[in-house]
């Protein structure tokens, strides 16, 4: 894609005519920007005049103490460090630099330009990592997004620490070298050592954590809603009295949904490699992420001077859940307004507009009042209580499909019972992976086909309503406290549950069950 | 209850149109004093139950005295030179208020039984209206403040049904029961009387602002505090009492051990006149204070019929006992048809503007059999969790049925998980 580009990085490094001593090298590197990656040129002058080392290009306090790393590591690795007066510039100068990853680079640039390496092979490499002071290279964060960048700027070779290489490696198009330290590096680069291929990643094995559907007794209403919403990607919030399995059976979400495509993986841990956490591994699991409610809305919804991506985004294609939701701070919920809707987030700090991927299932999970107590024993005055709902009301609570009342369980529901296969996580996985079949060949059929039943509905494709059901939308459209957002979602919830039951269009019975799960008008009215 | 319909008899017809300020000058003192003194009664009265035990008996000088403390007669003496009636007139007449002092013809005669009966009655929304409202039997709804959605639909039932059978519903625009059943009321049709513990013209509490102006509009507000006074802790006790008494029967839809309402129901059985109460669970604290009423003899008021029952008498109806499942109440009220040579014209009018109000609200409706049993669970109290087990249906099945029970309008929503039969159909 970038052939000329390419031939002209070649070239880049070159001997002054004038002054013998005086060399230049660049080296290309790559940092990391919200989810992504953008290139960054490490460029090293070596001129005669007093030692000193300078970095210059917007550099923080990391990368300006980059210059004491490489000294030792050059000289630990048996390599000259060359005591001229060394200027460093990461371009483009007006991107800010921060954290470690560009020691190699800075190293590799130095290399060149004091002719330890042959500068003529850096074009068509990218480089990044850490150094130790011993010469060795620690991983950085984001190898992922590291990768696909270097890809799309048309690089052919990524180096990287050994330990980011089979995480980098499972971006394909581009060779990925792991070294495991700067010696070796030199190797490389003198031809010495041929690159070495790095092992494939490991996939994690699929468990589900260990958590079964089948562990939780009764509450067949949330197990009901959880099913649908697993089916139809539907935000959920489960309310009921502590201690009766709201937190037991949101961790069960996952394990229902069917495993990742191969796309949704490399998405999945390319935000949590930006973020540390994927362990160089790829996601074989949908990401649970449950931040406690004293959040903020940064740490929600992404920011910092960074920005880092906040915890939506690390949810992203998983399940955010929200326990005590009324609990969180108002600005933290408001804000979770736009991605519910949008399935992204546009973070803007310091001049520049990141988007993160935020495409997740929201699971909250609140008591019925402040006091949580059930019915009768509640000591909550009614000014409380409208308070309560207040805080989620509006907005947001229009936004969830499904609310589901949990009770408390049955008696001597604690004692051991046979099972029931039929709501362990792996029947209802296979229950929830057949219904989005059906679903994706319904759009398929109806992309093909021009259907005369069929008219064009708020669920992306056409709409097919039995004619009961017909009936039953004319009797919702004079329900007032239905808003036109409500009766497509109402619609859509329908459209799923039709999925779930195996039915080609939407019966009265399907549009019931999804008015019912919706949110009451009552609560809305008293909020 | 004889008595009270004679008092009925002596109050001056509905609409005299003579509207404006006719209290005397003395009543309307008295009514400013109130206002005047009404922080100071409440230093007085803090703590114990905050009943004005006696107080609002007092002559003017006697009142300053006892809640006056140190130059209370010289501060009379002031109030009396300062008072200018002609201003309170005007000053009734910006606020959009009238003024009925115990000497007029237009003064409830229910009051008149007090013997601390507020001198001045001051009324937002027309003396007439009030007359009018008060020419029909009164009953006066009241409950808690944090009520279960069970009392809320039971409340606004009781409202709904009276007011379509021409009973006048009174209550005290609190939250919870009261402002359930002045929205029962507004919704019957002849809207309500709401007595207040602040001024007339200040709507309390805030967040009632809106029904509030509906009430104003529609119906009328009483209180015994001169416009713009704010409400004290010990005006709540004292407006119950005029609540009691302008009713002849009082309901106590669900009350705590310690709730205000036992406070109206205490007047109220003073004053001689009825006292209902609506059953609540006995396993929880919510009802008890309405449960203790039943268990010491008030009367068992399970819907609109009862209170009816109650206030104009139907003793042949009762003694044949009567069933109360949603089917039986509609059987109930066939039989009432029948055999409507024993009721009075006056009762069988108003059971039946009763019944066409429930049949226009409900329409007769073939229920299929899982959706009846999910109905008979949510009459029965159960949580949707419950209804599950014990209808032996799946979690989808049973939302269905909720979710078309809620669209015929059988059953309501108060927050998230708990469904509530209406009383309809």
């Amino acid at each position: 894609m970038l052939e000329p580009s390419r031939n002209a990085r070649s070239a880049r490094v070159r001997r002054s005519r004038v002054a013998s001593w005086t060399m230049l090298a660049s080296v290309a590197t790559f940092a990391i920007e919200g989810v992504d990656s953008v290139e960054v040129t490490v460029e090293v002058d070596v001129r005669r005049g007093l030692p000193a080392f300078t970095v210059v290009g917007l550099p923080d306090a990391a990368v300006r103490e980059a210059r004491e790393r490489v000294r030792a590591a050059l000289l630990n690795s048996q390599l000259d460090f060359p005591l001229k007066r060394l200027t460093a510039n990461l371009a483009p100068a007006d991107l800010r630099k921060s954290g470690p990853s560009f020691d190699l680079a800075l190293a590799v640039a130095l290399l060149a330009a004091s002719s330890q390496v042959p500068a003529t092979s850096l074009g068509s490499y990218a480089v990044c990592g850490e150094l130790s002071l011993s010469g060795a290279l620690r991983p950085v964060p984001g190898a992922i997004a590291l990768a696909l960048g270097a890809r799309s700027a048309g690089f052919e070779r990524l180096i990287v620490p050994v330990e980011n290489a089979p995480e980098a490696a499972l971006v394909e198009g581009i060779e990925v070298c792991g070294v495991p330290s700067l010696a070796l590096m030199a190797d490389l680069l003198r031809g010495r050592l041929p690159p070495a291929r790095p092992p494939p990643a490991p996939v994690l094995r699929r468990d589900g954590g260990g958590l079964d559907l089948g562990d939780v007794r009764g509450q067949a209403d949330a197990r009901r809603a959880l099913e649908i919403a697993a089916t139809g990607g539907h935000h959920l919030l489960m309310v009921g009295p502590p201690g009766v399995g709201k937190t037991m059976l949101a961790r069960r979400l996952p394990g229902i949904l069917p495993p990742p495509t191969i796309e949704e993986a490399l998405e999945i841990t390319r935000v949590h490699s930006v973020a540390g956490l994927a362990g160089g591994r790829l996601a074989a699991e949908r990401p649970f992420r449950a931040p406690h409610h004293t959040i903020s809305p940064s740490g929600l919804v992404g920011g910092g001077p960074g920005p880092r991506p906040g915890e939506i985004t690390l949810a992203h294609r998983g399940v955010l859940f929200l326990d005590e939701l009324a609990e969180f701070s108002r600005s933290a919920l408001e804000a979770l307004r736009e991605p519910l809707e949008a399935g992204s987030v546009d973070i803007t700090r310091r001049q520049r507009t990141l988007a993160f991927p935020a495409a997740f299932m929201l699971v909250g999970a609140c008591n019925d009042c402040p006091c949580g107590r059930p019915g009768d024993d509640c000591v909550c005055s009614a000014t409380d209580r409208a308070r309560y709902r207040r805080k989620l009301s509006g907005p947001l609570l229009d936004r969830i499909d499904l609310v589901c009342a949990l009770g408390p369980a049955p008696g001597g529901a604690m004692g051991p019972r046979p099972r029931d296969p039929s709501s362990e996580s792996a029947a209802v996985r296979e229950r929830v992976a057949a219904a989005q079949t059906r679903a994706r060949e319904r759009l398929e059929a109806s992309a093909r086909l021009s259907d005369a039943a069929t008219s064009g509905g708020p669920t992306g494709g056409p709409l097919r309503l039995e004619r009961d059901a017909r009936v039953r939308l004319g009797q919702c459209r004079r329900d007032p406290s239905l808003s036109a957002r409500g009766h497509d979602r109402v619609l859509r919830l329908a459209r799923t549950i039709a999925d779930l039951a195996g039915s080609e269009s939407i019966r009265a019975a399907h549009l019931d069950e999804a008015l019912a799960y919706r949110m009451g008008a009552a609560w809305r009215a008293a909020a | 209850m004889k008595a009270h319909a004679d008092e009925r008899a002596a109050s001056p017809p509905a609409g005299d149109g003579n509207e404006g300020s006719s209290a005397c000058a003395e009543c309307l003192r008295r009514g400013a004093l109130l206002g005047r003194l009404s922080q100071r009664i409440a230093g007085l009265l803090d703590g114990g139950d905050r009943r004005p035990a006696g107080l609002l008996e007092l002559s003017d000088d006697d009142l300053v005295k006892a809640v006056g403390g140190q130059g209370a007669s010289r501060q009379l003496d002031r109030f009396r030179r300062e008072f200018d009636v002609d201003r309170a007139r005007r000053e009734l007449g910006r606020a959009g208020l009238d003024c009925l002092c115990r000497h007029s013809p237009c003064y409830p005669g229910g009051l008149l039984r007090l013997s601390d009966a507020p001198a001045a009655l001051y009324v937002a929304g027309g003396r007439s209206r009030l007359s009018a409202l008060l020419a029909e039997p009164v009953v006066t709804i009241v409950g808690g403040r944090s009520a279960t959605p069970h009392a809320l639909e039971v409340a606004a039932t009781l409202g709904r049904g009276l007011s379509a059978a021409g009973v006048t519903v009174v209550s005290g625009l609190a939250l919870g029961v009261d402002a359930a059943a002045h929205r029962g009321a507004m919704k019957g049709g002849r809207g309500a009387i709401a007595v207040l513990a602040s001024g007339a013209d200040v709507p309390y509490p805030s967040s009632h602002r809106t029904l509030y102006e509906a009430i104003r509009a529609r119906a009328a507000i009483v209180s015994e505090l001169p416009p713009g006074t704010a409400p004290m802790r010990w005006s709540f006790p004292a407006r119950n009492r005029i609540m009691a008494a302008l009713g002849q029967l009082t309901v106590v839809v669900e009350a705590q051990q310690a709730s205000g309402s036992l406070i109206t129901a205490d007047f109220a059985t003073q004053l001689g006149r009825d006292v209902g109460a609506v059953p609540g669970r006995v396993t929880g604290g919510r009802a008890a204070g309405s449960n203790e009423l039943l268990r010491d003899g008030a009367r068992v008021i399970r819907g609109p019929e009862d209170v009816l029952d109650d206030l104009l008498g139907v003793g042949e109806l009762r003694a044949r006992g009567r069933g109360r499942s949603s089917a039986g109440s509609r059987a109930r009220r066939d039989e009432a048809g029948d055999r409507s040579d024993d009721l009075s014209p006056d009762l069988r009018r108003r059971r039946e503007a009763l019944a066409a109000a429930v049949r226009e609200v409900s329409g007769v409706v073939e229920l299929e059999p899982s959706v009846r049993l999910v109905l008979d669970a949510v009459e029965a109290g159960e949580g949707v969790e419950a209804i599950g087990r014990s209808a032996r249906l799946s979690a989808g099945e049973v939302r269905a049925a909720l979710g078309r029970l809620e669209l015929m309008g059988l059953v309501t929503r108060d927050g998230l998980g708990a469904y509530e039969r209406t009383g309809r159909g």
